[in-house]
């Protein structure tokens, strides 16, 4: 899942990136709002973590408005130092969908990503995606395949976390880089057929009877149940 | 906020009209019942004259009461409804007058409640932001398995930096909070004062490639040292901040009649003419150094020399220099 977060702060910007590529995100950094709104405006993006505050023409505010105007829906959590009532209230009318305010916890943080992000069907207390028999634990990080626990590597629990967020859709290697790997990550179609190769080895290669990750020939790739 | 505001302005003109119409309702009863007093007395005096002039024709006493009577009712009735006319008036103009009072009595305080407002917003940001860098960095650290010793190192190294910040910034900020009580003043020489002062801040001008220039006139002023050598550095320090690479410095004390004139002027960056006035206001920052993140400072260095100042009995000023570079300071003190 690819992350945008436009943070001036140098020290927050660079623990959070850390912090959340250590999770498996995919996280590109704007260091101000300008570039913070460029890149929301034109980022293939699963969410946005937005600073209130920011230097340059553009504030938080200013870049959720501009996003919304534009009809682009990504969620957008809206982080700041200023907690008075009014300030929270401007930000989620401006059309962020959740405020945090600083300092706060990292374990929140990644609670309320795991929300935002969560899909409309998937409402249960769990952290988790299924497709057929196929779950992923978001917490543990790691791959069920009936009562079969798989552990997966971080770039490989991105790669099915993307897989299984858009079941049954063909995805082309270019939308698996977009959203797996951040913008400074120079990525060749090729490492994604590797990648895709690795996971197929631990979800579908010691189960002959049922896939899971199919390959469209011409296109890329897709998560679909195939029975053989 | 707002809200607040307005019932107060409301309530306020209420209250004042509640008076107002107390007032005017007393004075009404007190002229009414003087003024009919002098009806009763007026029509019977008519009443009297009216015979004497007429003293031939005999009219029934009892009719000449009753029409007097009538007159003296129709007169009543007249002021009473003027009055009425006039209190309303009166009750109306002064509602309006009231609504406009009431506003301007609260203004005042409307304006503290909000610089109070944004000096605790403000002091929340500056206060809360590197307390967020010190939790997230040592939070996603903590995560980390393989941590390093390295990696604790930079950590440890990062973290004092915002303690160091944190603990300036309180220093500033109880400063500011203290009621400055200056010590002592002296006769001292200027000269040797700004000597001493600008020793150590030559060296941090070479190392950022800035020039600082000098021209302090030989003169004794009666003031109080410390104070004014602080007030110096705040000012030294601001330019060295904020001017840029390669500009100059120049700090100049000259005697103007009785006063003592301090400049203190860079050629740097400068700041918009509309920010001027709010550049000695607690924690404000101009957008240039907002922008720039390697700048250290949290916005109180120029309040502290504002508060400085006051307490040496001068004023201090900021302009723009000449074609719009850099900021000039200018203070004026008493030498004696």
């Amino acid at each position: 899942m690819r992350l945008l977060l436009v943070e001036d702060e140098y020290k927050i910007a660079n623990a959070l990136a850390r912090g959340l590529s250590s999770e498996g995100y995919a996280v590109d950094i704007a260091r101000n709002g300008d570039d913070g709104l460029a890149a929301a405006l034109n980022d293939p993006l699963d969410l946005v973590v937005l600073d209130r505050m920011l230097p340059g023409g553009y504030d938080g505010i200013a870049i959720v408005r501009q996003m919304r105007e534009q009809n682009i829906m990504t969620p957008v959590l809206m982080l700041t130092a200023k907690d008075a009532v009014s300030d929270r209230v401007a930000g989620l009318d401006a059309g962020a969908d959740d405020y945090l305010v600083k300092p706060f916890a990292f374990e929140e943080l990644l609670a309320r990503i795991r929300v935002l992000t969560r899909s409309s069907d998937q409402k249960e207390s769990t952290p988790e995606l299924r497709y057929g028999g196929l779950t992923l634990d978001l917490k543990s990080k790691t791959a069920l395949r009936g009562l079969d626990r798989i552990d997966l590597s971080l770039k490989e629990f991105t790669l099915l976390d993307y897989l299984m967020r858009n079941p049954e859709i063909v995805l082309s290697k270019q939308q698996i880089i977009e959203h797996v790997w951040n913008y400074d990550a120079d990525i060749l179609p090729n490492t994604v057929e590797a990648f895709i190769a690795m996971l197929r080895n631990k979800i579908d290669k010691p189960y002959p009877d049922e896939s899971y990750l199919q390959t469209v020939r011409g296109f890329g790739y897709k998560l679909e149940r195939q029975v053989k | 906020m707002n809200r607040i505001f307005s019932s107060a302005i409301m309530r306020l003109t209420v209250l004042y009209v509640i008076v107002l119409a107390c007032v005017c309702l007393l004075f009404s009863s007190f002229i009414y019942a003087l003024a009919s007093n002098e009806i009763e007395q007026t029509s019977r005096r008519q009443v009297v004259g009216f015979r004497g002039a007429l003293g031939r024709f005999i009219i029934d006493e009892v009719e000449s009461e009753e029409l007097r009577k009538i007159e003296a009712n129709e007169a009543r009735a007249r002021l009473k409804s003027k009055l009425l006319l006039g209190n309303l008036a009166v009750i109306g103009i002064g509602a309006l007058l009231s609504f406009r009072f009431a506003k301007k009595t609260l203004a005042p305080v409307e304006d503290s409640l909000r610089a109070q407002e944004r000096f605790t917003s403000d002091a929340s940001h500056e206060l809360r932001t590197p307390l967020a860098s010190m939790r997230t960095e040592i939070e996603v650290a903590l995560r980390d398995k393989k941590l390093s010793a390295n990696d604790a190192r930079e950590l440890l190294a990062s973290n004092l930096e915002e303690v160091l910040t944190l603990q300036s910034m309180t220093d500033n900020l109880l400063s500011l909070a203290r009621n400055r009580e200056l010590g002592d003043k002296k006769l001292i020489e200027l000269d040797r004062l700004m000597a001493k002062l600008v020793k150590k801040h030559q060296q941090r001008a070479k190392k950022q490639s800035m020039k600082l220039v000098v021209d302090v006139e030989k003169i004794k002023v009666y003031t109080n040292a410390n104070a004014l050598s602080q007030l110096i550095s705040i000012l030294l320090d601001n330019s060295l901040k904020y001017a840029g690479k390669e500009s100059t410095i120049q700090l100049a004390a000259r005697k103007v009649g009785d006063r003592l004139h301090v400049n203190v002027s860079d050629d740097g960056v400068g700041i918009p003419v509309a920010e001027l006035g709010s550049i000695f206001d607690r924690f404000y920052k101009s957008d240039v150094s907002r922008t720039n993140s390697r700048i250290k400072g949290h916005g109180l260095g120029l309040s502290i020399a504002k508060q400085l100042t006051d307490a040496l009995g001068g004023t201090i000023r900021a302009d723009l220099a000449r074609k719009n570079k850099g900021i000039v300071f200018t203070i004026e003190l008493p030498l004696l």
